[in-house]
């Protein structure tokens, strides 16, 4: 009999989504559909404030990741308030990047130890009720410590530069509005074990090591599962080099042949287009150079090590070679890799956060500058989850007239609904029986983007995900909720 | 309802969070007694410290972690959790940018006498 298989909520993602899965009569699978079900409007919410406000205001689109939209608010406003990205401070632009990198520490090791790390400790087919970060302090204790401090760390680093964890106010249009005193920094160097920034790239690096002997015991799984070509996006420094922060527009294909190089972001209209379909409020970007069939992409951790050319900080860089010489230096494909690709990230991030505490330029005074205003800008980073693109406009009383975001969840929504035809394909098809760990296969596949549902519909309140097995007449077989 | 404690009762740890995390565990080791202060949208008007423990259920995304969840990791990760209560202010108007309803604001207000009494009874 022709199904339909429905996961809703798809557990351990941020946000709030639907898997839908049609089958034949045969169990052949006919249709596979990654839904995002609400939507917020965020961008109409914020017209009519004055920009300078915008940083705050929009980072209340998530609470997991606002430094990314804090930031990327702030360099659009940078940009309307005159004052390019050279132009920043030195003591501005190192405390900005503090508070990014210090973000992006606390987000990959939440990712990791908190939503991965219990499907590859226990496997696809454990129990749900230990498949979660309470399941690995039970059996993992070590590790599941190791996750919540590293979390911790990189909220302090964050507080300390923002003012708070969530949602503060560091950043403002042509700087910052605080530095780094030496008592606050002297508490991340000089902490005892193992709150301070040496332990944390220690814990870093244990990470990678982790990964790498799953990888080695894992290898058909981590290799084979939910492999597919595709193109890839991301932020990268004029000299090639991994940035989270600042930098050119790069999008290499799945040969590594570059599509787009040195591309400014202030341009994206350009280079950058958005498809709807009527089935998602997530829109689907796509290179405008490749066409909207051939021209979606991945981005964030699997992307920006396709992409760049080397990691500028020692420890990394030598992972980074490591993982290259895996593929033989060509684009890494496989959508569990992204994984490793991510603690490669985490170590650096460490390794960053570590460097720029002994500079002597955050406890600078000189916070902000001011330039000619202009009516239109954009701002770009590189979040956790991928590259965030902030676009705004103002009128001649100061209020923003138009918003355009495009968060990194969103450009990963064609790769996410291909990762969910993999599963669909290889692993539910022609089964006659549906299991719970078959499902879950089809949230690990999704889990591995490490998507925020809740940026990419600027949606507010419980963010369930669901899967829904439907049959050839569009009738309900199954269907999974957590 | 904290800026309001924080003067009277200078010695307890007194803390916003915009929402619970896994290294609140870490916050929670060391402390005798936490109470978890929240809004909710069902139950009375009338405030009342309701003792939780810990609870192994998790909820599907880092955005939403119960406070007996944490209680939970608490204990997995340090041994221990403290005792802990749940004191929910009923509120009743979620629309954007409207503020606290008047019956949402006289809750308030009970919730903080309640919490001010706990803390004066431990001081």
């Amino acid at each position: 009999m022709a199904r339909k298989i429905t996961i809703e909520p798809v557990t351990r993602v941020e946000g709030h989504g639907k898997v839908t899965i049609h089958l034949d009569d045969a169990g052949k699978v006919t249709q596979t559909r990654f839904h995002i079900v609400e939507f917020r409007g965020f961008e109409k919410f914020i017209q009519g404030h004055p920009y300078w406000e915008v940083p705050v205001l929009v980072q209340r689109l998530c609470g997991i990741c606002p430094v990314s939209h804090h930031l990327a608010a702030a360099k659009a406003m940078d940009v309307i308030a005159g004052v390019g990205p050279a132009d920043l401070t030195p003591t501005a632009e190192k405390m900005r990047r503090l508070m990014h990198y210090g973000q992006i520490f606390q987000s990959h090791a939440l990712h990791f130890f908190h939503l991965a790390s219990p499907d590859l400790l226990f496997g696809a087919d454990a129990d749900p009720a230990i498949r979660n970060i309470i399941g690995v302090a039970l059996k993992h204790r070590d590790l599941a410590v190791k996750g919540v401090l590293m979390r911790k760390f990189g909220q302090e680093i964050i507080k300390a530069t923002a003012g708070k964890k969530i949602h503060g106010t560091g950043a403002i249009p042509g700087g910052i509005n605080k530095n780094l005193s030496p008592e606050e920094r002297d508490a991340f160097l000089k902490a005892p074990d193992p709150l301070n920034a040496d332990t944390m790239v220690a814990w870093a690096q244990f990470a990678v090591d982790f990964f790498k002997d799953f990888h080695k015991k894992n290898t058909a799984l981590v290799d084979g599962f939910a492999a597919f070509p595709s193109n890839h996006l991301s932020l990268i420094r004029k000299d090639g080099a991994l940035d989270f922060y600042h930098g050119a527009l790069r999008a290499v294909d799945a040969d590594g042949k570059k599509v787009l190089d040195d591309a400014d972001y202030q341009d994206y209209l350009e280079h950058i287009g958005e498809d709807v379909r009527s089935w998602s409020y997530m829109k689907f970007p796509y290179l405008r150079s490749l066409g909207k069939a051939d021209g979606w992409y991945r981005v964030g951790p699997l992307a920006r090590l396709n992409t760049c050319d080397f990691i500028p900080t020692p420890l990394a860089q030598k992972e980074f070679e490591i993982y290259k010489a895996y593929t033989a230096g060509k684009p890494n494909a496989m959508s569990l890799h992204t994984h490793w690709a991510r603690l490669i990230e985490l170590l650096h991030a460490g390794e960053v956060v570590r460097d720029l505490l002994n500079d002597k330029d955050l406890q600078g005074t000189d916070l902000v500058r001011k330039g000619r205003k202009a009516y239109e800008g954009v701002g770009l980073v590189e979040a956790p989850r991928g590259t965030l693109f902030h676009h705004y406009r103002i009128n001649a009383d100061d209020q923003i007239e138009m918003a355009n975001l495009i968060v990194s969840t969103t450009h990963n929504n064609e790769p996410m609904n291909r990762a969910v035809n993999w599963v669909a394909m290889n692993v539910l098809e022609g089964r006659k029986e549906i299991t719970e760990g078959m499902l879950n296969r089809v949230e690990i596949a999704i889990r591995a983007y490490d998507p925020c549902l809740s940026c990419a519909t600027h949606a507010l309140g419980r963010m369930p995900l669901s899967v829904e097995l439907v049959d050839a007449r569009g009738g309900l077989i199954d269907k999974k909720e957590r | 309802m904290l800026s309001e404690l924080r003067d009277e009762e200078p010695a307890a740890g007194l803390e916003f969070r915009y929402q619970l995390n896994i290294e609140d565990a870490y916050t929670l080791k060391d402390c005798g007694a936490v109470v978890f202060a929240d809004a909710t949208a069902e139950g009375g008007d009338e405030p009342a410290l309701v003792e939780i423990g810990p609870a192994a259920g998790i909820a599907f995304t880092s955005h939403e972690m119960s406070p007996a969840s944490v209680l939970a990791l608490c204990h997995e990760l340090f041994g221990r959790a403290p005792r802990a209560y749940l004191l929910a202010v009923r509120g009743y108007d979620w629309e954007m940018g409207e503020g606290l309803s008047e019956r949402a604001r006289a809750n308030l207000a009970r919730a903080t006498k309640v919490l001010r009494r706990f803390l004066k009874e431990r001081a």
